[in-house]
């Protein structure tokens, strides 16, 4: 992978600020929202305030009337609408029974934002009440009511999507009514493994609901021309994806849509799948408009794709000497109104992020009337990583053990099976877990401790943990094209969701040799780019990467090909040295990029452009593992966690972008503390979101966050770009976990139950034995 | 979401905002800061068809310090409060409390007459009015009025201000000087409202006995609220930290606290005790010296 400059290109390792973030801060980006095509209409959803009911009657004619009202959509509206919808998007609106609060049962698009509001008001609904199933546990027992109609098959598109790891075993036969999924990983003899343990322990970890909070709610302008093309400008993880499933559920050829990929203001796995966008397609053609559709962030949080809730049960057991003997694990992952959930990895994270010889670990993916859910960055693994790495800590301090040299000796390496019997590609938990304990908070862990519980202080712990994600491919490709003013121009159909762009652009630069301010991207539409696959599963730079290099070594081949005939070399012995091509050695014999450029465009030129080419498929996915480490005081009266210090360490492989990663690595981390700390979408027994405002759903902000340090360790992935491997989702995985147990370092008390609320921690403080010398 | 539609007036003054609330009656709403109005609007829970804004009249911002009394315009910004209040000796109370209000957007745009009038009762300044013994100066077709903390909080949101009044001014009476203050609260988030919170005042006689005492609390009922019990339990005694604590123990079973989405009312009661310790013997530590004489111990 040498690549022959002479001198240090502005490329890979510089740390580049986002060229977009100053119209960002400054409001100058242009959203879906600010789109205003002449003749725009606007749309709004009629949403069921029952999380499970039967349609008796919908009543339209006053909305109808009202005036500025363009168009009035029902079920019955909607040919392309079917019963046994496999996903969310295909579920276009309620048909005759509604499966969840805020389910779509009329759709209105108006002159007006205010005027569509208004026609809300006037549809007459008239509901008959059904018995409802939130909890997963009551939705999974028999007689519990339906929510997926009968014969409804489970989507695990969603799961491939995200990583490609396959289950090796799943058991179809004699599901529950409401069971979408179910998964069994095991090896060795468990009962043996636990009759053999001299500690057993078992735990149950519970997960709420958490919504991903990106700014930017789902947003979508659709609008067709007269020859029955659909235009779709949108908020998505993935345009293509995009595509694909709204011909799908519309019944079109592919490439009778075109998707405008625009700006997106966050995505964090919920604008993998469609969702809005059939429904604006709809209106659109019911009234021959642009129509824009813009959920509000009331729905977004009430009838957005938030994670999943996740039940585990985990038992461990181990000899007194630390060996680990087996593990066995039960996961209920609550997928609220449809299915697809990634469940594989859950069980591939509790069964074999440790070396358990014997394991059996069996996961249900359950419907409940609730929002379905989406992925949310590193979908299930923080929860998963909650369950996993507590019990370590707990064993560990069970067996009076350091905790951290405890995970070291029975973390897994490269070659060690993985539940499914794959093998763990090379990567670096180890390594991560290796400079976290070299930390002057890990090493004076003690005496933070020692300085709690006087002088008016609260009681002080550190905690830490390990986890990541097995990041996704997807085969994807590139284009590079050398223009006449000897700058150089990618285009891919990748949309940049965490600044990857910027990546790519130093990626082409140190592939082809030049500075990177001499490249810029440009994110293409379905009709315009090459195929990309989704901004998803922290593969853009692994994948679209690896393809932008392989088109700007292509280019520059092309580009030395040209200027050896001029230049009467032969190819192998030129370079690029500030944007010329030059004979090695013979600096005066050169020419310019730009020469180049312009011989390819000239009129009776007879030299053909540069247009470097990179499509490739990928096999080899790059496992990203994160250490995170949180210095904690708890307030032992009031169950107040204060977040000290916090401490993220990540394998990046290679950092192309060094201040892009400590980006990445700090947002992750506060959405991780997030969970840990004060998210939850609070439901009331009737499915109703009880929480359904910024003001009452609590995401963290920057005031309640110390500084994150950040660490980068680099562990080159064999088949990623210059070693870089994904780094957007393993920085979201540790934190609940280090603060879980930071908090029992603290304290004495394990919590397995998020978010860890003053309330929660103060009622395990009062339940806590006495014993230790501290009041409770 | 958007609010449902309604007019709007701007009067320039108290009189003729006057003649629209008694025009409008109960449809009208008076809008200052709109930090608490407007998302109600915003949600559909408030749907006022007249909003009558009272930004624009002059008279009701401004700051003055009148014989002992701090006399705030309905009007002033908390921000502006909070800026006079940062080098004012004697106001740290003060200070505090608007701390804990909401954030510095918030409080740039949120009044001091609307938060009180607002009345919500996890609210740091209706319970800092009470245990100041405050008062507002309500404007209405009647008169003018002089209406005291212990007479105005009637439940949440809801005031003994009539719905044809104009709340003019806030009176915040000086703490006194020598007396210390307290200031507790906690809240899920920075600048969340409060799932309990406590305000405190001691002062305390040259032999180091306390002369009166005061404790206001908030977030644990349907109004701000004075632990009387607890206040009584201290005055004339020696404010050690056994006595503090057996004050404090009083606080938690008079209280019936509300259970909701935030925290239960057991929590509340509990986490209210906590804060009123904490809150009283940080006021005793700060009685000034020379009139307290050992205090803790
Ligand atoms: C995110 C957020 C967090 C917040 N956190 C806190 C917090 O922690 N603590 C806290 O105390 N507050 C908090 N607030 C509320 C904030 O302090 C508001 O400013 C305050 O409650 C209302 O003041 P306002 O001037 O904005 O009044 P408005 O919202 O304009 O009005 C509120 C109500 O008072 C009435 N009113 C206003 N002025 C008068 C008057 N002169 N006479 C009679 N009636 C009047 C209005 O008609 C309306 O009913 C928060 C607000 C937000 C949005």
């Amino acid at each position: 992978m040498a690549i022959l400059t002479t001198r240090e290109v502005k490329g890979v390792g510089f740390t580049i600020p986002r060229p977009d973030g100053a119209d960002k801060v400054t409001g100058h980006t242009r959203y879906v929202a600010d789109l205003n095509p002449p003749g725009l209409l606007h749309a709004k959803l009629l949403r069921s305030p029952h999380a499970h009911a039967r349609i008796v009657r919908i009543d339209t004619s006053l909305a109808k009337a009202l005036p500025g009202v363009r168009a009035v959509l029902t079920a019955a509206d909607i040919p392309e609408l079917h019963p046994n919808a496999k996903t969310r998007a295909h579920a276009i609106m309620a048909i005759d029974r509604v499966v969840f609060a805020g389910q779509p049962v009329a759709a209105v698009a108006a002159d007006e934002l205010a005027i569509a509001q208004e026609a809300l008001d006037l549809i007459g609904v008239e509901y008959e009440l059904l018995p409802v199933a939130v909890d997963a546990l009551q939705s999974m027992q028999p007689g519990a009511p339906p929510v997926a109609d009968a014969g409804t098959e489970a989507d695990t598109s969603e799961a491939l999507a995200h990583s490609g790891v396959a289950a090796t075993e799943s058991q179809d036969d004699s599901k529950a009514v409401n069971v979408a999924q179910q998964t069994r990983l095991s090896r060795g003899d468990v009962a043996a493994g636990f009759a053999e343990s001299d500690v057993v322990i078992e735990h149950t970890y519970r997960i709420p609901m958490v919504h991903q909070g990106y700014i930017e709610t789902h947003s979508v302008l659709a609008e067709w021309d007269s020859a029955g093309g659909l235009t779709i400008w949108t908020s998505t993880q993935g345009s293509f994806n995009t595509r694909s499933e709204v011909a799908d559920v519309l019944g079109l050829p592919e490439t009778r849509i075109k998707v405008v990929p625009m700006e997106c203001g966050g995505g964090f796995g919920a604008k993998i799948r469609a969702l809005c966008e059939p429904i604006a397609a709809l209106l659109a053609r019911a009234t021959r408009r642009p129509v824009r559709y813009v959920m509000t962030r009331r729905e977004e949080l009430a009838a957005g794709m938030p994670a999943p809730r996740v039940v585990m049960r985990v038992k461990s057991g181990v000899k007194r000497d630390g060996t680990l003997m087996a593990i066995e694990a039960e996961t209920i992952l609550d997928s609220g109104a449809f299915a697809g959930a990634v469940l594989t990895l859950n069980g591939i994270f509790l069964a074999s992020l440790y070396r358990w010889p014997s394991f059996e670990v069996r996961g249900v993916e359950v419907l409940t009337h609730k929002p379905s859910i989406a992925a949310y960055r590193a979908p299930t693994a923080p929860h998963t990583v909650f369950a996993i790495d507590s019990q370590m800590d707990r064993l560990a301090r069970a067996l009076g053990l350091d905790p951290a040299e405890y995970r070291l000796r029975h973390l897994i390496d490269e070659g060690d099976p993985m539940a499914n019997g794959q093998p763990w590609q090379k990567n670096g938990a180890r390594a991560c877990l290796e400079r976290m304990i070299e930390h002057p908070l890990w090493t004076g862990r003690a005496e933070w401790a020692a300085s709690g519980g006087r002088d008016g202080r609260g009681l002080r712990g550190t905690g830490l943990a390990v986890g990541g994600w097995i990041p996704g491919i997807q085969p994807c490709s590139a284009t590079i094209k050398l223009n006449p003013d000897g700058t150089l121009n990618v285009v891919t159909g990748q949309v940049d969701i965490a600044g990857t762009n910027v990546g790519l652009a130093q990626i082409a630069a140190t592939a082809y040799g030049v500075d990177f301010e001499q490249v810029s991207i440009v994110t293409a539409d379905t009709d315009s780019a090459p195929l990309a696959g989704l901004s998803a599963g922290s593969k853009v730079t692994y994948t679209m990467g690896a393809a932008v290099m392989a088109a700007a070594r292509d280019a520059r081949e092309q580009t030395f090909k040209i200027a050896a005939d001029d230049l009467e070399a032969a190819p192998e012995d030129l370079e690029i040295v500030d944007g010329r091509v030059v004979v090695r050695g013979v600096p005066e014999r050169s020419l310019s990029l730009a020469d180049i450029g312009k011989k390819t465009n000239a009129f009776m030129s007879n030299v053909p452009p540069v247009l470097g080419v990179g499509s490739l498929g990928f096999s080899q996915q790059a496992p990203a593992f994160a250490a995170q480490l949180a210095r904690i005081e708890v307030d032992p009266d009031t169950g107040l966690v204060v977040l000290h210090d916090f401490v993220a360490v990540q394998d990046v492989g290679k950092a192309i972008n060094p201040l892009g990663i400590e980006g990445q690595m700090q947002g992750g981390a506060v959405q991780s503390l997030g969970i840990a700390l004060t998210e939850e979408l609070q439901f009331d027994d009737d499915g109703r979101l009880m929480n359904p405002s910024l003001l009452d759903y609590r995401k963290l902000t920057a005031a309640d966050v110390p500084d994150i340090e950040t660490i980068m360790v680099e562990v080159p992935a064999p088949a990623g770009p210059f070693g870089a491997r994904g780094v957007g989702e393993p920085p979201i995985v540790p934190a609940p976990a280090a603060v879980a147990n930071a908090i029992e370092d603290a304290t004495g008390v394990r919590i397995t139950e998020l978010p860890l609320t003053p309330e929660r921690v103060a009622l395990a403080l009062l339940a806590r034995p006495s014993e230790d010398g501290l009041s409770a | 979401m958007k609010p449902a539609p309604f007019r709007y007036a701007a009067p320039t003054t108290v009189p003729q905002a006057l003649e629209l609330l008694a025009q409008h009656g109960d449809e009208a709403k008076l809008l200052a800061g709109g930090q608490s109005l407007l998302p109600l609007m915003n949600f559909r829970l408030a749907r006022p068809s007249v909003v009558i804004d009272i930004n624009r009249i002059a008279e009701l911002a401004g700051i003055q310090q009148d014989a002992g009394v701090l006399r705030v315009g309905a009007t002033t910004r908390q921000a502006a409060l909070a800026r006079w209040a940062a080098d004012q000796p004697g106001w740290e109370l003060l200070r505090a409390a608007l701390g804990f209000v909401g954030h510095d957007a918030i409080r740039t745009r949120g009044t001091i007459g609307g938060n009180i009038a607002h009345a919500d009762p996890a609210s740091e300044l209706p319970a800092l009015l009470l245990c100041l013994d405050g008062s507002v100066l309500a404007c209405g077709p009647r008169g003018e009025r002089e209406v005291p903390a212990r007479e105005l909080f009637w439940g949440p949101l809801t005031t003994s201000i009539q719905p044809d009044e104009l709340v003019t001014e806030v009176r915040f009476p000086s703490p006194g000087s020598g007396a210390g203050w307290g200031f507790e609260e906690v809240s899920r988030r920075h600048g969340d409202y409060a799932l309990a919170g406590v305000a405190a005042l001691v002062a305390c006689d040259p032999d180091g006995r306390v002369l009166d005492s005061r404790l206001a609390l908030f977030g644990v009922g349907d109004t701000p609220l004075r632990a009387t019990d607890a206040e009584q339990a201290l005055r004339g005694r020696e404010p050690t930290r056994a006595a503090i604590d057996e004050a404090a123990r009083l606080v938690g079973p008079a209280l019936d606290p509300h259970a909701d989405l935030h925290a239960d009312a057991d929590y509340r009661r509990s986490v209210a005790g906590v804060l009123a310790a904490r809150a009283l013997a940080g006021a005793v530590s700060r009685c000034e010296d020379g009139r307290v004489g050992a205090t803790q111990r």
